[in-house]
């Protein structure tokens, strides 16, 4: 039995420089790659929603939390509470954001910014562009319950701290349920570009309420290019 | 005969990130075939569970042949769900609601029309000629077409953590 050498000859490639595209003839292509996708917890997600946390004093909002499934979660009850007091404002996170003395350095809070920054205020919680590009950001409410004559909001701002100058912090107003809040696109100071932090503070007013009120319900915040 | 073997940009299934979309982080065009990783970009390490995310102008994928072919991809995770849709911004042989179309352009500003197997495409009937009714047929790329793809996910994710390979197939529009 005779071995026999085949050998498969490749022409010259004439004309590779005019090679055109669109000029073959398939029937069907199958082509695998690779893909890599999970799932992050709310605080190192593309749209990061955290706690803020202030080493400086030692705690963190213990009503603001990430639950067992990454989740983002304002529970008043953590910590032994039933719920707010009655007849009452109750702030999470401070009701002074807009002064100066309700920031803290950076070396005490630990979050893990993304990009540098001076200062963090005393928010419920932060909510991070960690995605590829600028976005407009929507931030609205939807009660489960009824309310009664109490009223949940929440006060949206930036981490401009003030010494920044006048008009730092922005502010872009209250979400309430009848009242959703955008933090705009488009590159400017205010906008929602990307590394961009903006917090929140909560309100919970229960002036001339009942302790039948059921402020809970659900936070939409929405990113999207407009 | 010759045969050449192309870069993915080059081929005759043309697949390739989207010139100036910065969801192009995500496509790695760097080899001879594209990779997707939505898992390694600055900061975020991953989708937020309980949302709706879509990552819009993620891959164009360009019939350069000679004929017209149905295109779609298959393999993606079912469970948890990220799937793959077609957007308004492609243009096909076959955009519409009907049967044996695509809804690419229903809702521009949404998600668009079925491109995976786990979107609202039925693996054994890509042309939507069977009339089930429910599903879309795979978008039909006559030569010089091309279909923008974008990734979407919602619900539930807890769990998800899918590093695998998936299939782009292109098939001839009469061998369906």
């Amino acid at each position: 039995m005779k071995r026999r050498n085949f050998v498969l000859g490749l022409g010259g490639l004439a004309g590779t420089g005019t090679l055109a595209m669109g000029t073959g003839a398939f029937t069907s292509v199958s082509a695998d790659r690779q893909v890599a996708v999970e799932v992050a917890g709310d605080n190192s997600a593309l749209l990061r929603m955290t706690p803020v946390v202030h080493r400086i004093e030692g705690s963190e909002p213990a009503t603001v939390q990430q639950n067992d499934d990454g989740l983002l979660e304002v529970d008043v009850t953590q910590g032994g509470a039933t719920g707010v007091n009655a007849d009452a404002v109750t702030w999470i996170g401070t009701s002074n954001y807009e002064q100066q003395s309700a920031w803290v350095d950076v070396e005490d809070d630990n979050i893990d910014w993304i990009n540098d920054h001076t200062y963090t205020p005393r928010a419920a919680f932060g909510v991070e562009n960690r995605g590829t590009q600028d976005y407009e950001l929507t931030v609205g409410y939807e009660y489960a319950g009824d309310p009664g004559a109490s009223e949940i909001a929440f006060h949206i701002y930036d981490g401009a701290a003030p010494a920044f100058g006048a008009g730092s912090p922005s502010t872009y107003g209250q979400v309430t349920a009848e009242n959703s809040v955008t933090v705009p696109d488009g590159g400017g100071q205010d906008s929602f570009d990307l590394g961009k932090r903006i917090f929140a503070s909560i309100a919970v007013d229960t002036t001339g309420g009942s302790t039948d009120d059921d402020l809970s319900g659900t936070l939409t915040i929405s990113a999207e290019t407009a | 005969m010759e045969v050449q073997v192309s870069d993915d940009a080059d081929a005759l299934l043309a697949i390739d990130a989207i010139d100036g979309s910065p969801n192009s982080e995500y496509v790695d065009t760097s080899g001879n075939a594209i990779a997707i990783d939505i898992s390694s970009v600055e900061g975020g390490t991953g989708l937020n569970d309980q949302a709706l995310t879509i990552i819009q102008d993620l891959l164009k994928i360009t019939n350069q042949g000679t004929q017209n072919v149905y295109v779609w991809a298959e393999g993606l995770p079912t469970d948890p769900r990220v799937a793959f849709g077609s957007q308004a911004s492609s243009q096909i042989q076959n955009a519409g609601t009907g049967q044996g179309e695509n809804q690419v352009d229903v809702n521009p500003a949404g998600s668009g029309g079925a491109f995976s197997t786990n979107s609202n495409l039925d693996p054994n009937d890509i042309d939507d000629n069977e009339g089930s009714g429910g599903e879309e047929a795979a978008p039909l790329l006559a030569p010089g077409d091309y279909v923008d793809v974008e990734a979407f996910a919602s619900g539930d994710l807890s769990g998800l953590d899918f590093g695998g390979t998936i299939t782009i197939n292109a098939v001839a529009e009469d061998d369906v």
